[in-house]
């Protein structure tokens, strides 16, 4: 069984309790505008540029199949538009400036990688899986929860809840921990800043909750755009009916997103405003008892 | 007024406002100020020529404690202080240029529970079989009578400052001295006092022990007296509190104020306390002071004393938590021992069981055994060994070829090292009529006032330095072992892997320290991952690289009398070896800072803290029995985290369970040293793990406060 993911990501500290070792899923049904991991996008390999690393030695150039890279008056411009993520370059590039976002590996190697850190799991720790989003990827997510059951693992699932309730049905008695994003309550909003329409991702999460699962909700707040006290109050409201979400975790925005999209070389969206202290106590207050740190 | 952490964000308040202020008085370096030279020598003394070297040291004592100047400030709620210039330079005051001892730990918890009237007494239950025997008990007889002397001039000025806005405070001081250090102590206060005066009064003299097992010297008399109501925690805190101030007593401050001082740090000196780990009985020792040292260091921050907590799977969680606790809060100032493994490799070297569980250390981590070990060191850089055989004019042909020739010259250097140690304690001559080696009397250091606290050498009847204690250790420390693994696993990859250039251009490369091959330095520093990134191959070299250099240490000739167990510690030096190296087929170039201790080369580790903590895990620590530590730095923003303190606290566990040895971990980052370096005053008690300390980031030069601003960031 095999899958693509883009980063394991050891020693996590945010991303469920304890420490954990967190499996970025490639692929998203969800464009957020705000999204802090572009190049989770798409589920096909994509190159990553870091111009600051780059010499112009023109290896790539070199070895480049598609002619994606040009050294025109001797200075590297990358042009993903014909590249087809063989990696050629990313294998001969000296400096690291070129990298592959996306590997296909198995859910054997995954485990492998993750038992490294299975001392670190007790005491609350464990396993995420994360994206991207694990359900895009249906198969792949039940054979590692499955292998990572057999070792007596905590595992969590950090979904948008955007999947047939089918998917989530299966992969239910394997998961400790949802951490369920919501992004916003008001419909209009959500299909204009995320790409899709949210009645899917409520339905699930109350048919969710039914089931007795474990949630954790958590929600990206963005200025201007699902933070303002009628927003975050909707959250709390949601939160308010259903018995077994523990709390709502919320993330600040940040732009390091921006980044990401300039070293996929795409372009890049204008940036949201980055909420300040007084923001995040107003985050706080409003969420109440349901806040989570 | 200084603030004691400014990193601090919880309000630690438990002590009173006038301690706190004491503190900030004492590390702002004000007191320093009244330290004074000498203004007497052992020439006033007139001795007579034949009179032997170790009574004519314990008469110089008797000066010191007569002539020695005393401070007493009526707020301290201990007396005795150490106001000598030559003490604080490790000298012995009175005996120009000579140095003392340092580098050991007495066996403080015996002195304190025998007084000097038990020491007297056992003194003189020894028969002396020969006239050196005699001579030196009658040297520590001398010692116990310049401690007399010494403590009734502080009973004087006590009762001189009986009108002081202190009164209690004082009568209660003079009541302790009526008792102790004469006597056993009878209750918490006493026992707290004799241990100062027994520790500050061999610094006095210039020696610079470490202070042993604190909890379990001094716990047993706190506890009894909360059972019976004598003592209540905060009063005991309070005492506690005054024990770590005053041993900040030669801390100068800013170093922009000072800036002819060392750059290490202005408190450094080797002053190690160890706290918990198994008793005689197996039993972990935690009791009320075990807690109030820890809360002590959260609230002063104060980093000299090093602290090391030797833990096990038996430590209780709320130890670890408390642990956790004050690392948080940044400074390093808590080390952590894994004990069973240091214990293993204490066994395997055959020390008897009883012995191993009472180990403490020195200096930094070098294991040793309190009031029974004479100890030394000696550092090298083992990345300059591993140049040597790789820059020699032969190049080798195969990677084997290069790699035994590597151990030969490793072979050579520990043989040679071996030799200097016999030289230090052995005369090449043979004795005439026995033909047995004859004992060397080397010139030896001023010993009597420290001999009188190794009960091993009370028993022996010989001193110090001339195996009077029951283990003479000389520990090899190699630096750079990292270093070393990184550049084998790179020229076995590259050049007899991958052949991407013969190992002849290579050299020449390096020698001229990769000049004008940017591209291929870039590629050999990117395309492997080297030791700290959980790498089986990596680290598999590593530990062949490990287990060799400990082979070889382990294979040395044995010396009659002197143990030489290996270790693997920079102990900061990889600034001073720096210049000597050249550039690394790792993608270093020449004279760059390196891997500190058994930690990965700056800029190496690629993954996480845990891939660090796993590669040095896969260690065989038997083989360094004197010490072999990792550091690890968290980033600061982790002090955020509401579950932080558990997160350690699974760090220790994993660090048991993977069989680490010794653990200091810091919280720090780049940009706030950065802002320390340019604004000293905004964070004047900033503390830093530097190495097997730390210190004070603004009493460090500019070129060790780079060195540890340039590895911080690398790690980010």
């Amino acid at each position: 069984m095999t899958g693509v993911i883009f980063d394991i990501a050891r020693f996590a500290l945010t991303d469920g309790p304890g420490i954990r070792s967190v499996v970025f899923f490639k692929g998203c049904p969800l464009r957020c505008q705000w999204c802090h991991n572009p190049e989770s996008h798409s589920i096909k390999p994509e190159i990553m540029f870091f111009k600051e690393k780059c010499l112009n030695c023109g290896l790539c150039e070199k070895y480049c199949a598609c002619g994606c890279h040009t050294l025109a008056s001797r200075i590297h411009q990358f042009t993903p538009n014909p590249c087809k993520g063989c990696g050629q370059c990313a294998k001969v590039c000296p400096t690291k400036a070129l990298t592959v976002s996306g590997q296909t590996v198995t859910a054997e190697n995954v485990i492998d990688t993750l038992e490294k850190d299975s001392a670190y799991y007790n005491n609350g720790g464990g396993i995420t899986l994360s994206g991207g989003e694990p359900l895009f990827q249906p198969k792949f997510s039940i054979a590692l929860l499955k292998l990572a059951k057999e070792k007596n693992w905590h595992t969590a699932v950090e979904t948008c809840g955007y999947a047939n309730w089918d998917i989530i049905r299966q992969i239910l008695p394997l998961v400790d921990l949802w951490l369920y994003d919501v992004k916003c309550i008001a419909p209009d909003k959500h299909l204009a800043f995320t790409g899709v329409d949210n009645s899917i991702i409520l339905e699930n999460l109350h048919k969710l909750n039914e089931t007795g699962a474990v949630i954790e909700l958590r929600t990206p707040l963005i200025h201007g755009v699902n933070d303002d006290d009628h927003d975050i109050l909707q959250l709390v409201e949601l939160a308010g009916k259903l018995c077994n979400v523990t709390g709502i975790h919320p993330e600040p925005y940040h732009p390091f997103g921006q980044d990401k999209l300039i070293r996929l070389c795409h372009s890049p969206q204008p940036p949201f405003p980055v909420a300040d202290d007084n923001e995040l106590k107003r985050y706080q207050n409003i969420l109440g008892n349901f806040y989570l740190a | 007024m200084i603030e004691l952490n400014p990193l601090e964000r919880k309000n630690v308040n438990r002590l009173s406002d006038k301690t706190r202020t004491l503190a900030t008085q004492y590390l702002s370096g004000q007191f320093r100020k009244e330290l004074q030279m000498p203004d007497f020598s052992i020439d006033d003394l007139d001795l007579p020529d034949n009179i032997s070297p170790i009574e004519r040291h314990a008469m110089m004592a008797i000066l010191i404690a007569q002539k020695s100047p005393l401070i007493f400030r009526p707020e301290e709620k201990i007396a005795g202080s150490a106001p000598l210039i030559p003490a604080m330079m490790h000298q012995v005051p009175g005996m120009k240029g000579r140095y003392s001892i340092s580098h050991t730990t007495a066996d403080f918890g015996d002195a304190i529970r025998k007084g000097l009237s038990g020491l007297e007494r056992e003194l003189h239950n020894y028969s002396n079989e020969t006239q050196e025997e005699a001579n030196f008990r009658n040297a520590l007889l001398q010692v116990i009578t310049a401690m007399r002397i010494w403590v009734a001039r502080y009973v004087d000025l006590c009762r001189r400052h009986s009108d002081s806005p202190n009164p209690e405070n004082i009568k209660s001081i003079l009541k302790t001295l009526q008792n102790v250090p004469e006597n056993p102590p009878s209750d918490f206060r006493e026992a707290l006092q004799s241990f100062w005066l027994f520790f500050e009064f061999q610094r006095l003299c210039g020696n610079w022990s470490g202070l042993g097992r604190f909890d379990q010297i001094l716990g047993p008399y706190l506890e009894n007296d909360l059972q019976t109501g004598k003592i209540q925690l905060d009063e005991a805190r309070e005492l506690i509190a005054h024990f770590w101030i005053k041993g900040t007593e030669w801390c100068y401050g800013l170093r922009k104020y000072n800036p002819g001082e060392p750059g290490s740090g202005d408190a450094q000196h080797y002053q190690n306390i160890i706290l918990s780990g198994i008793d005689e009985n197996g039993l972990n020792i935690e009791n009320a002071a075990t807690y109030l040292v820890l809360d002590v260091i959260e609230e002063l921050h104060i980093s000299d004393y090093p602290v090391a907590v030797r833990i096990n799977r038996q430590t209780s969680q709320k130890l670890l938590r408390r642990i956790a606790d004050v690392q948080l809060l940044g400074g390093g100032i808590v080390s952590i021992y894994n004990e069973d493994v240091v214990m293993n490799g204490l066994r395997q070297m055959g020390f008897p069981e009883k012995e191993i569980v009472n180990f403490t250390n020195d200096g930094c981590w070098e294991v040793i055994f309190p009031g029974k070990t004479a100890f030394s060191y000696t550092p090298f850089d083992l990345l300059q060994v591993f140049q040597h055989a790789l820059f020699s004019p032969n190049i080798p042909e195969s990677f084997d070829e290069l790699y035994q020739r590597y151990l030969e010259c490793l072979r050579q250097y520990v043989k040679d090292w071996r030799q200097t140690v016999f030289n230090r304690h052995y005369a090449e001559s043979t004795d005439p009529v026995t033909g047995k080696k004859v004992f060397k009397h080397f010139d030896p250091a001023p010993e009597a006032v420290l001999s009188l606290v190794m009960p091993s050498c009370r028993q022996s009847g010989r001193p110090y330095y001339n195996l009077g204690t029951s283990y003479t250790i000389n520990a090899l420390h190699a630096g750079g072992l990292p270093d070393v693994a990184n550049s084998l696993l790179a020229i076995k990859k590259k050049i007899f892997e991958e052949h991407r250039l013969p190992l002849s251009e290579l050299v020449k490369i390096l020698k001229d320290n990769w000049n004008g091959n940017e591209l291929l330095r870039q590629e050999f520093a990117n395309s492997i991952l080297y030791y700290g990134n959980d790498d089986d191959e990596a680290d598999a070299m590593t530990k062949t690289a490990f287990d060799d250099y400990a082979e070889i240490v382990a294979a040395s000739e044995p010396i009659p009398g002197v143990l030489t167990p290996a270790g693997i510690s920079t102990f900061g030096r990889e600034i001073e070896f720096a210049p000597y190296r050249k550039a690394t087929a790792f993608g270093k170039y020449a004279g760059e800072y390196l891997a500190p201790n058994m930690s990965p080369t700056p800029g190496t580790e690629k993954n996480a803290l845990t891939a660090v903590l796993n590669s040095y895990c896969k260690m065989d620590f038997s083989g360094t029995p004197n010490g072999c530590p990792l550091d690890l730095r968290l980033s600061a923003g982790m002090r955020k985290l509401p579950n932080a303190p558990d997160i350690l606290v699974t760090l220790f566990k994993a660090f048991l369970e993977q069989g680490g040895f010794y653990l200091q971990l810091d919280t720090v980052d780049a940009a706030t040293l950065r802002e320390a370096q340019k604004d000293p005053d905004r964070f004047p008690n900033l503390v830093v793990r530097i190495s097997g300390w730390s210190a004070r980031f603004a009493s460090l030069s500019k070129e060790w406060q780079d060195m540890i601003i340039n590895r911080t960031e690398l790690e980010a």
